[in-house]
């Protein structure tokens, strides 16, 4: 009985609360254009008190862009069901702002997906983006939902781009 | 065994090749692509190949050069007998030579913008993307969303002709 529920306490301790450095969700956002490759730097936690590292790739009006995003559930134990991923690429005020961006009609690329995460699973995708305005550019891939259930934090990993 | 055993054997049987041709050949997802133009839009619904370039008509937008367009779709996996791993969609805009062509190129030239999503598809799973773009070169365009490696006899897809002009 008593291990039983030190089992348990553990499972709820390594389910709930992971901490900023040991996410059970990884998520990578790369962006590939004419030979130069960025990778976003770590997996961020919502909510956190750490601010997000930034990783911020310079490119020219109209220069191809392919990004590419992974969520892989790193967990050995854990299944998190009906995950919700998003991913977008929109303007921004400036590189490194702290309020998202609104998402409405001028978001550049948006998806999102639902998807259930068995230990060692994942889900990737890729897109072409063209940006022709010069400006401040988000590229994020996020969880959603999943603060608000026990797992009590969502994750995000992102690059900005600099359009000149 | 008896006539009726045998008899009961031989239903059986085919009872159980019925089902499951009828679930090989079962729908597996509802596509609903929208383009979107300044002044108009066209939507398609959910068609699926083979037949080769499926069988539902094929909606037709006509648009200017360069004119701001919005591709949008989501799916739905309707699929209701487990999960499928590692299907691929793709959602893309890419030059093709006439209207209502069946075959779609190979996606290594005249892409406008593409993107794809590796998942696993639960019942009931979605997907979808909204995306902007505009296209500078007049002729004829395949917009396109569709699923790849869903382990079936056939895939899904739902398509719309743009012509730029």
């Amino acid at each position: 009985m008593l291990l039983k529920g030190f089992l348990c306490l553990v499972g709820f301790w390594m389910y709930a609360d992971s901490g900023d450095g040991c996410p059970q969700f990884n998520l990578t956002v790369m962006v590939d254009t004419e030979g130069e490759k960025v990778t976003s730097l770590q997996t961020h936690l919502v909510p956190s008190d750490r601010k997000p590292s930034l990783v911020v790739l310079t490119v020219r009006k109209n220069q191809p862009l392919r990004v590419k995003w992974v969520v892989h559930n790193v967990d050995k134990l854990f299944e998190f069901s009906d995950v919700y991923v998003h991913f977008f690429a929109v303007e921004e005020e400036e590189v490194g702002q702290e309020k998202l961006p609104d998402l409405g009609r001028d978001v550049a690329h948006e998806g999102v997906m639902t998807m259930d995460f068995k230990p060692g699973e994942k889900a990737e995708g890729t897109f072409s983006l063209t940006l022709n305005k010069p400006g401040a550019y988000l590229i994020r891939a996020e969880t959603l939902y999943m603060a608000d259930s026990v797992h009590e934090h969502d994750h995000f990993a992102a690059v900005e781009i600099l359009v000149e | 065994m008896t006539i009726q055993k045998k008899w009961l054997s031989v239903c059986v049987s085919i009872g159980m090749g019925i089902f499951s041709v009828a679930q090989t050949r079962a729908e597996h997802a509802q596509i609903e692509l929208v383009v979107r133009g300044k002044e108009t839009q066209k939507v398609a619904i959910a068609d699926q190949e083979p037949p080769l370039g499926g069988v539902n008509p094929r909606p037709l937008l006509k648009v200017k050069a360069n004119e701001p367009l919005v591709m949008q779709f989501i799916l739905t996996n309707i699929y209701p007998h487990g999960v499928v791993n590692a299907v691929k969609v793709r959602y893309f805009v890419v030059k093709v030579k006439q209207t209502k062509q069946k075959q779609v190129p190979d996606l290594k030239t005249g892409v406008v913008t593409m993107g794809t999503i590796v998942m696993n598809f639960k019942p009931k799973c979605k997907v979808g993307a909204r995306l902007r773009f505009r296209v500078s070169e007049p002729g004829v365009y395949l917009v396109r969303s569709d699923t790849v490696h869903t382990k079936s006899d056939h895939e899904h897809f739902s398509s719309i002709d743009l012509v730029v002009e």
